[in-house]
């Protein structure tokens, strides 16, 4: 019977052996089943934490199953044979329970420098005494049902002529979806939603959060590769949809992709959760600056006194306080919006919608 | 030796034996007050048992639904047409409340909870039988209530089984737009669970009382089988845990239906100022509430079940349970630490970091004590004489399975890698390693094991033995790789993959999943087969087909009467796990076997 279980148990390693030798062929360089390639500064002490954790996992995880199973081989049951009379051993007892108390502090312990580092914001760039606006860079984050909305400041001068970031002046200007920063400088971002809760999630970068209503918070992250280096090793290819009704045949057909850092949304949020996509467009810092310059010019007054557009001042309301007692005032609309972003934006998917629809009927 | 003795006051008893097969025309009264308003404990616990089947059933349809959207996107499911998002959402939602409240904790607490309890304890019934047959009977309106529901404008809840605020108070996603609606999904969701808390309650209450109260002459608290343990430590765990739920849906209730905003911090809506409402409330604060039930809850799915494994295990390795007492105080320390690290479920959720930190470590001890009850299972194994018997098969898989679920929280403990793996398919992996690979092994496990003693027949070991090895096999098919999907970044309760183009590469692998899934959900057929075929035409059971130590099976006679045992009370010598004691010739050596010459050493 033993010898039959050998067997046995050979087989099914083989046809794991086989699984996994499959699985590593199929895997091509950006869309595998594991961890992708992280690109933030913190991303390496969480993949270190993570194989660190895997490796001790797997020694337990071999070592109990394999306990287990050669158990399962030896003892079976046997005529004459008696099993062993015990309750227990208590040095055993303490062994196993202090060995992986031990081991269960000790990842307590080396993972809580890493934790503070992204998620305590008083640790932030921003946050130092010293700190320059060219050390940093600041966005706002706005989510709602199904996108996200960042917000870049203006740059002005404060009154001691240091230059600072400012919402809400001429040169603050809004995005949709796409969230563009430079290479290798901390982003940090404000964020708070406008209906439900959604969660921010930048897999390249390790980074998630939830976007709360009725809270800001803030988080950062940063990307040592731009979006032009990663395409670099991630050509342009064509990939395989996941599957969609095409002329009501079920098909999945090979779409031309470029390579984008996505930004997920990992929490609930309602019909269209799995649609609220979004991009990060890592450029070079140059690059970034040149682009941000032109995009602020755009909201700010020129020689004339003109805008080429309006900022949406509408974003305010989020970030009233009172100056009394401290507390942030939420939900209070401005009347005088009749005309303001939001009126403008809902136009604009309502046009957007009524040309998918027109392509659709093509 | 007094088994055969209480056998034949069994069947003086047998009027109200609980299968009423006995002589006599049919009586629409008797029958109704056997088979369903029945205050017998046996009796409860096989309407649990049915009912848990049924919507274990509908729970995996659903389960099936969401998986085939996953693998062919907007095709037709069979016998349910094509998913939208908004019918994706409600198919896991609805997947996941009916396993948790409808099919896991009623199976456990309600079915074996109930059968087993009294009788291993050697009481008559439960110190309540009328409550317990009103926890019963809260759970059909709650069904009905759930059921229903998918029938109602908007359909059924769709806002995942924690139903985060603000989306579940969101009418516009929920009531398609009607705002009067009252009887819709989420309301009918939020009634439904509220019903079953009350059902959990009172059963709760019933085996703290009947196991502080009830015992037989000399079954002290550390001679007790520990799945009676098992259910004792949960029943407090549930007692309290469970009102703060039921409060917690209240107050849900009332923010959907009284315009209270307890959880609304306030509505803003682009184009329509109608739909602006004032807030005020904490989207953390129910988060907060609600994990501070549904951590817990994970352990009311999984400590009974550990009982019951503990119990087979010994069964059937023939050999005392090692380290007993470490068992129990490893099952009491997870319950202890179950009330605090309700958070970790809430470290991304934008919370001080610093509690997550706190959430953290509490967290990393509470893997401790499921490490101790691995091991002492193993100690168990170790040189012992295995049978392997269907039970056992199960059994075993419970462990095997449930050190992948254990280990892998230890990645999701471990905060930084948790930012990665939160909300993605890791963590559906882990908690179906738990629950299904777990505990719903551990359930069939049971069942296999007291079938006998329920129904007075013994199941079909063949299909048993196939049933479990198809479903060990199909499960790692479904679960394993959802890790490796969950580490490429896919994130859980999408409906399509269509947006992330930089996931589309594992679509392969998603229609792999759906594929073991269907077989998997196929293999179950074998059991319902099985289970139903067994209770009319299984072999005739005697009364200990398994050679166990416990009272359940030494002094009842198989299935046992109305009242359990003779009328005499079964007196207890000795700890439940003696197997292969030097004191006797057999290799069992009953709890209430009294040995005569007494053994002297203790005089």
């Amino acid at each position: 019977m033993i010898f039959r279980f050998k067997k046995l148990i050979a087989t099914l390693a083989l046809v794991m052996a086989f699984c996994a030798c499959t699985t590593a062929c199929a895997r091509e360089k950006w869309e595998g089943y594991w961890i992708p390639e992280g690109v933030s500064s913190y991303s390496k002490d969480i993949d270190n934490l993570f194989y660190f954790v895997l490796i001790l996992t797997g020694v337990v995880f071999v070592a109990t199953e394999g306990a287990l199973i050669v158990f399962i081989c030896k003892y079976r049951k046997q005529e004459g044979q008696k099993s062993f009379y015990t309750h227990g051993n208590h040095t055993l007892e303490m062994i196993w329970t202090i060995t992986p108390a031990v081991t269960l502090i000790f990842i307590a312990l080396i993972q809580a420098r890493t934790w503070n580092q992204i998620k305590d914001s008083s640790n932030f760039v921003d946050k130092k005494p010293d700190a320059s606006i060219n050390d940093y860079v600041h966005v706002q984050l706005f989510a709602e049902q199904f996108s996200w909305f960042f917000r870049y400041p203006a740059k002005v001068a404060d009154s001691t002529g240091k230059m600072t970031y400012k919402y809400g002046v001429p040169g603050t200007f809004t995005e949709e979806r796409v969230l563009t920063v430079p290479k290798g400088k901390p982003i940090i971002i404000e964020m708070t939603s406008k209906d439900v809760i959604h969660s921010f999630f930048l897999p390249y970068m390790r980074l998630k959060q939830d976007v709360v209503p009725g809270m800001m918070i803030r988080c950062w992250f940063d990307a040592s590769k731009s979006t032009a280096e990663m395409r670099e090793d991630r050509p342009q290819m064509m990939l395989r949809h996941p599957g969609k009704i095409i002329d009501g045949k079920f098909e999945t057909p090979l779409v031309d992709t470029q390579w984008d850092y996505p930004i997920v949304c990992a929490e609930l949020c309602g019909i269209q959760h799995y649609q609220m996509w979004g991009r990060v467009k890592v450029l070079e810092q140059k690059e970034y600056d040149a682009w941000a310059e032109t995009e602020r010019k755009k909201f700010m007054k020129n020689k004339d006194g003109d805008v080429e557009q309006e900022e949406a001042t509408n974003f305010a309301h989020y970030w009233q306080v009172n100056p009394e007692t401290q507390q942030r005032i939420y939900g209070k609309v401005k009347e005088d919006d009749a005309d303001g972003f939001y009126n403008k934006r809902t136009a604009l998917t309502f046009a957007h919608h009524e040309e998918a629809k027109k392509e659709e009927k093509k | 030796m007094s088994t055969a003795e209480h056998h034949d006051h069994g069947h003086d008893h047998g009027g109200g034996d609980g299968h009423g097969h006995d002589g006599g025309g049919f009586s629409l009264s008797r029958f109704f007050f056997t088979y369903v308003w029945s205050t017998d404990h046996k009796m409860i616990a096989k309407q649990f048992l049915f009912s848990g089947l049924a919507f274990f059933c509908v729970g995996g349809l659903l389960a099936l639904g969401v998986r085939w959207q996953l693998a062919w996107p907007g095709t037709s499911v069979p016998f349910f047409g094509t998913v939208d998002g908004r019918q994706y959402n409600m198919l896991f939602t609805m997947h996941a409340s009916v396993m948790i409240f409808f099919v896991i904790i009623p199976l456990l607490g309600g079915a074996f909870g109930n059968y087993i309890i009294p009788l291993q304890i050697g009481a008559r019934d439960m110190a309540f039988p009328w409550l317990n047959a009103a926890s019963y009977w809260l759970m059909p309106p709650a069904a009905i209530i759930v059921v229903s529901s998918f029938f109602v404008t908007g359909g059924a809840a769709g806002n995942g089984w924690t139903a985060y605020p603000p989306l579940s108070l969101q009418e516009s996603y929920q009531t398609a737009g009607d705002k009067a609606l009252f009887w819709n999904g989420q309301n009918m969701w939020l009634m439904g669970v509220i019903l079953v808390g009350f059902s959990s309650v009172f059963g709760s209450l019933n085996y703290v009382a009947t196991i502080i109260k009830m015992r037989a002459p000399g079954m002290t608290l550390m001679r007790m089988p520990l799945t009676v343990w098992s259910l004792f430590i949960t029943a407090i765990l549930s007692l309290f845990s469970t009102p703060v739920l039921t409060g917690t849906l209240i107050m849900q209730l009332m923010d959907r239906s009284l315009g209270t905003t307890f959880f609304n911090p306030g509505y803003l809506h682009p184009a329509d100022k109608e739909m602006y409402s004032m807030g005020g409330g904490q989207a953390l604060l129910w988060q907060h509430l609600f994990w501070f039930y549904s951590h817990p809850a994970v352990y009311l799915m999984v400590l009974p079940a550990m009982g019951m494994v503990s119990d087979i295990i010994a069964v059937f390795a023939r050999k005392p349970i090692f380290g007993y007492k470490p068992m129990i105080y490893s099952m009491s320390s997870i319950a202890g630490l179950g009330f605090i690290v309700w958070a970790h479920h809430m470290f991304q959720s934008g919370m001080n970091p610093a509690l997550g930190m706190t959430f953290m470590v509490s967290t990393m001890f509470i893997a401790l004590p499921s490490a101790v009850k691995v091991f002492n299972w193993l100690g168990t194994l170790w040189r012992g004489s295995i049978i392997f018997s269907t039970p056992m098969l199960f059994a075993l898989s419970f462990v095997s399975m449930f050190i992948i679920g254990g280990l892998s929280g230890i990645f999701m403990a471990t905060t930084p890698v948790d930012m990665y793996i939160h909300d993605t398919y890791f963590i559906v992996a882990h908690i179906h390693y738990v629950v299904f690979c777990g505990t719903v092994m551990a359930i069939f496990g049971g069942i296999f094991f007291w079938f006998p003693k329920m129904f007075g027949r013994m199941m079909n070991e063949t299909l048993g033995k196939i049933h479990c090895i198809l479903t060990f096999i199909f499960m790692n098919g479904v679960f394993g790789p959802m890790h490796m999907v969950g580490l490429g970044g896919q994130a859980r309760r999408y409906a399509s993959l269509e947006y992330q183009p930089t996931l589309w590469g594992m679509q392969p692998m998603n229609r792999m999943i759906t594929v073991c899934a269907i077989c998997l959900g196929f293999s179950q057929l074998f059991f319902f087969y099985n289970f139903f075929h067994s209770i009319f035409f299984g072999t005739k059971a005697v009364d200990n087909p398994w050679n166990a130590n416990s009272l359940e099976w030494t002094d009842t006679p198989t299935p046992p009467g109305h009242g359990n045992f003779g009328e005499k009370l079964p007196t207890v010598y000795r700890p439940p796990y003696e197997y292969n004691s030097p004191e006797v010739e057999e290799d069992w050596l009953p709890q209430s076997k009294k040995l005569t010459p007494a053994p002297a050493a203790g005089e």
